[in-house]
């Protein structure tokens, strides 16, 4: 059964009195426990597309379903790690990771405070408990918006972009890490990236987008053995995608 | 080090100096101006002569600052959810701006008879506006990204505006409600002139009647004194407060 459901979605937002259309009559289907990722030029609609899934924007028209259920607003059940932490930055570290499951009323405190050091451990911060974000790296600080998104225990990740902003030493072990979280837990993942490596290295399919309103103009099943080691990526299949990718990109940034 | 207490230190002695000998001399009428020394002297003493009445302005003071503050906050954060009532409620607020105080006395006597409620209302009336003001400007500014966390994360509104939005606009609210500060006590003093029958302000007033002008300066240098301490006192929670820094 496929876990969500996009079907003919579009938005348009209000830019001085004129409709203009992001997403025009776009579908996809991502199945259960499916790593999808999605590729495109910057303003195509990606992260538009993401809130749309999350239930933070409404579509002016179209559906999308999880599980067969319509999406009416944001829940915990899709958990999105954004694309600037976004850490409360009077919180401590465990205190923001506790803000993901504290407002389900599912567990009690005692629970949740064991839950969210459990977490900082799964992220590889558990010696950071006390910290406050302003004292965090940025790579840091992903792993805190991480935290508060899987102890939200969703059946969806939304990953906008977590990693842009690290450099790409860290960018990279973050990839190796959020491969090995994601084979524990095999929850269902959208994640976006501008690198055709990092989708190349997670993804179980990619999608890609065009220019708005186009929608997706290539879905590409990537095929390569888990887990993606170094080896994974020293095949010549791994450098095709990567490669294919790159020209659909480029493709479409010359046709304007 | 730092040498400019020297300069400081002289620019109030001499004044100080001056006053002693325009009254002593007579140039200034001593009953108009008395000595420095007497008015210090009355400074020392007065706590002990009339302790109820800066108990009665202190509870003034503290009731007046917590109403203050918390309906500030309450209305402001109200306020920042809609345009249409920011707009229709605005003109009433700089009403309250603007229009001198006295105007509401007369309506507070009426309505709430002679006593501390005077005091109190009027010292609301003259502070909750920068409270409200700041808190919805700060409120209007909290990003939309952690709106958005907040309701990714399943908060209710009421979550969304005890977790994330009032403490994001912290920083904005203790702004404003330093600046109330300073307002409120002024308001209560300003109550207790008309309609208390007790308190430091109600004293100046009597005092003015009887031509006890050292007692006059002596209850006004200790609004000074309060004023300052509130607002230095207000000024280092608000450091304190504010340990962490926006990322
Ligand atoms: N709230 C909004 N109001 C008006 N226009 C918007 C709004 N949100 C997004 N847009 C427009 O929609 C288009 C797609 O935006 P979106 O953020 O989805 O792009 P993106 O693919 O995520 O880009 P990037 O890779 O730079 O993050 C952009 O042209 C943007 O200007
Ligand atoms: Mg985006």
């Amino acid at each position: 059964m496929a876990r969500i459901a996009v079907d003919r979605v579009s938005m348009a937002f209000e830019t001085d009195n004129e409709h203009r259309f992001v997403l025009k009559d776009l579908s996809l289907d991502i199945a259960d426990g499916e790593f999808l990722t999605i590729v495109g030029l910057s303003g195509c609609g990606k992260t538009t597309l993401l809130n749309l899934i999350a239930g933070l924007l409404t579509p002016t028209s179209g559906a999308i379903t999880v599980d067969g259920k319509p999406v009416t607003g944001p829940g915990p059940a899709r958990a999105v790690v954004f694309q600037d932490a976004s850490l409360l930055p009077w919180r401590s570290v465990l205190r923001n990771v506790e803000l993901g499951v504290e407002m389900q009323k599912r567990y009690g405190k005692e629970e949740i405070r064991e839950r969210a050091l459990a977490h900082l451990e799964t992220v590889g911060l558990p010696d950071f408990a006390n910290a406050y974000p302003h004292q965090l790296s940025g790579g840091m600080r992903q792993r805190v918006n991480l935290a508060r998104a899987l102890i939200a225990e969703p059946d969806v990740l939304l990953m906008d972009e977590p990693f842009a902003a690290l450099d790409a030493h860290t960018r990279e072990s973050m990839g190796y890490e959020l491969q090995r979280i994601w084979a524990e837990s095999r929850k269902t993942v959208i994640f976006i990236t501008h690198s055709a490596d990092e989708a190349v290295t997670l993804s179980d399919r990619i999608v890609v987008m065009g220019r708005p309103p186009n929608g997706i103009i290539a879905n590409l099943d990537v095929g390569l053995p888990r887990p993606r080691s170094m080896e994974v990526r020293g095949l010549p299949r791994f450098a095709e995608l990567s490669l294919e990718i790159r020209e659909l990109l480029s493709k479409a940034g010359a046709r304007s | 080090m730092n040498r400019r207490w020297i300069p400081r230190l002289l620019g109030l002695v001499i004044p100080f100096l001056a006053w002693e000998v325009a009254s002593r001399t007579g140039l200034m009428h001593p009953v108009f101006l008395p000595p420095f020394s007497t008015v210090l002297w009355q400074v020392v003493t007065l706590p002990g002569e009339v302790w109820p009445d800066f108990l009665s302005t202190g509870f003034e003071i503290v009731v007046s600052l917590l109403l203050t503050g918390f309906s500030g906050v309450v209305i402001g954060v109200v306020l920042a959810q809609s345009e249409k009532l920011d707009a229709l409620l605005g003109a009433l607020m700089w009403f309250f701006y603007a229009a001198p105080l006295v105007v509401f006395t007369t309506f507070f006597i009426v309505t709430l008879g002679v006593g501390p409620g005077v005091p109190i209302c009027l010292g609301i009336m003259s502070g909750i506006v920068f409270v409200i003001a700041s808190t919805r400007d700060g409120v209007r500014e909290v990003g939309k990204d952690l709106v958005n966390v907040g309701r990714v994360f399943g908060a209710n509104p009421l979550e969304l505006a005890l977790r994330i939005v009032v403490p994001a606009a912290v920083p904005m609210i203790m702004a404003g409600l330093r600046i109330g500060v300073g307002r409120v006590l002024v308001g209560v003093i300003v109550g207790e002139f008309f309609a208390s029958g007790g308190g430091l302000g109600y004293l100046i007033v009597r005092y003015g009647n009887e031509l006890d002008m050292a007692r006059v300066y002596a209850a006004v240098a200790w609004i000074v004194f309060t004023s300052i301490l509130l607002n230095t006192g207000f000024a280092r929670i608000e450091r304190s407060f504010v340990t962490w820094r926006p990322v």
